[in-house]
């Protein structure tokens, strides 16, 4: 006999966990889990305080299920978990550090490396400060605006945006950098 | 080559990125949220802080009781509240603690020999000595010579300490018989007619020269509580 398991939707799952299913807790954990790694992996270098992060972040959202409005998706809501996380792990590291530069002229940067594999590019990244890298991160990866960025980092929209500038100018001399050495000049 | 905007290339690499956990993370999400909470409930805060205000106010409260119920009031007049120690037999100084009293003395004109008495002891003649306005103890000398005499002698050796000089027996005891002497003169006087002044100085030393010792130390011991005389 064949079992076929079928798909139970994220609100059920939810609706059993807020009654503190453990079962319903476990599925959705291994449903996001690994979604949510790769969010925490973007802020955070080293792959074992990324994992620390992702399981503080389940806890809390666990904790925090009665909460969910059923608005939007629970990925989102999750995600968000995930990002203030990783923001408040990187702080208390004091890995975040912002100087008050001037304003810069944001405009889209340029590169050469259509071919990039993700894990690279992710390499390319931890190179830069961890201030660049979180906010070019929730600018361009999670889409967040300015405005936004500003009160979760509690700086100043300039900051954040001369931050953006900074990152974008860094990580294209790296992308051209890596195209150089390997294919030569072009 | 084609060039790509970096932002769509992130979003594009890094946004649905999946990175499998490592065995066993369940089993940490798990434990942990069966940990209990680190987070003391407001209850407990609340009474923690009340516990504080508590303990701050009573300390407050203390602090300030202690400084109005316990101060005692100013001294506004040094009295001479306690006799002094009873006289030991070893010869001592007298104790340098002045005397809060202005005294005033009215100067007699006094014939005297300073034989016995070194300059330094010889009494002032413009001292200044009024008795105390504290009450006379009962046994006191009746005698007012006696009195003034034995005051005098008082405020020599007070003046004696203020100036650190040391106040001995043998200093004492020359003061106390510069002062028989005196009153024996003017005893003397006080009897009228030509008399032999050394034959009636003589008698009259002899007989006053136990009472006037003893009713001046009698009389220091009950006024005046700063200067403790040994004798022997």
């Amino acid at each position: 006999m064949k079992i076929i398991t079928l798909h139970v939707s994220d609100e059920k799952l939810i609706k059993q966990a807020i009654q503190k299913s453990g079962k319903a807790e476990e599925m959705l954990y291994k449903r996001y889990a690994a979604k949510m790694l790769g969010v925490c992996r973007c802020y955070i270098k080293d792959m074992h305080y990324a994992e620390d992060v992702m399981i503080e972040g389940f806890t809390k959202a666990f904790a925090s299920l009665g909460r969910y409005r059923f608005e939007g998706s629970f990925e989102g809501w999750l995600r968000r978990i995930m990002v203030r996380g990783a923001i408040d792990f990187l702080r208390s590291r004091r890995e975040i550090a912002f100087a008050e530069v001037e304003e810069a002229i944001g405009y889209a940067e340029q590169a050469t490396a259509p071919d990039m594999d993700a894990e690279l590019l992710q390499l390319l990244m931890d190179e830069l400060p961890a201030g660049y890298r979180t906010v070019l991160v929730l600018f361009a990866v999670e889409g967040y605006n300015h405005k936004e960025i500003a009160d979760m980092l509690n700086i100043t929209e300039s900051t954040s945006k001369s931050q953006l500038f900074k990152a974008r100018k860094t990580l294209r001399e790296q992308l051209e950098k890596l195209n150089n050495s390997s294919y030569g000049k072009v | 080559m084609e060039k790509y905007n970096i932002e769509d290339l992130l979003a594009e690499k890094l946004g649905g990125r999946s990175i499998e956990p490592s065995t066993g993370s369940w089993e940490r999400v798990s434990f942990t949220k069966a940990r209990p909470s680190k987070k003391i409930p407001l209850a407990k805060w609340l009474s923690i802080a009340a516990m504080f205000a508590l303990l701050i106010g009573a300390g407050l409260y203390i602090s300030s009781y202690k400084e109005t119920g316990t101060k005692t009031p100013p001294v506004t007049k040094v009295v001479f509240i306690e006799k002094p120690d009873e006289i030991t037999t070893e010869s001592a100084k007298i104790s340098p603690a002045p005397l809060n009293r202005q005294i005033k003395f009215a100067p007699q004109s006094v014939a005297y020999k300073p034989s016995a008495v070194s300059e330094d002891t010889a009494l002032p003649s413009p001292a200044i000595i009024t008795p105390a306005a504290a009450q006379q103890p009962s046994d006191l000398p009746k005698d007012r010579l006696i009195l003034q005499k034995s005051e005098e002698i008082a405020a020599e050796l007070q003046r004696r300490i203020d100036v650190h000089l040391p106040v001995t027996d043998e200093v004492v005891d020359s003061l106390l018989q510069k002062a028989q002497r005196e009153i024996a003169l003017e005893r003397a006087k006080s009897n009228g007619g030509p008399t032999d002044a050394n034959a009636l100085l003589k008698e009259t030393e002899t007989e006053i020269n136990e009472t006037f010792r003893q009713d001046a130390i009698r009389l220091f011991k009950n006024r005046f509580r700063t200067i403790r005389i040994a004798l022997h």
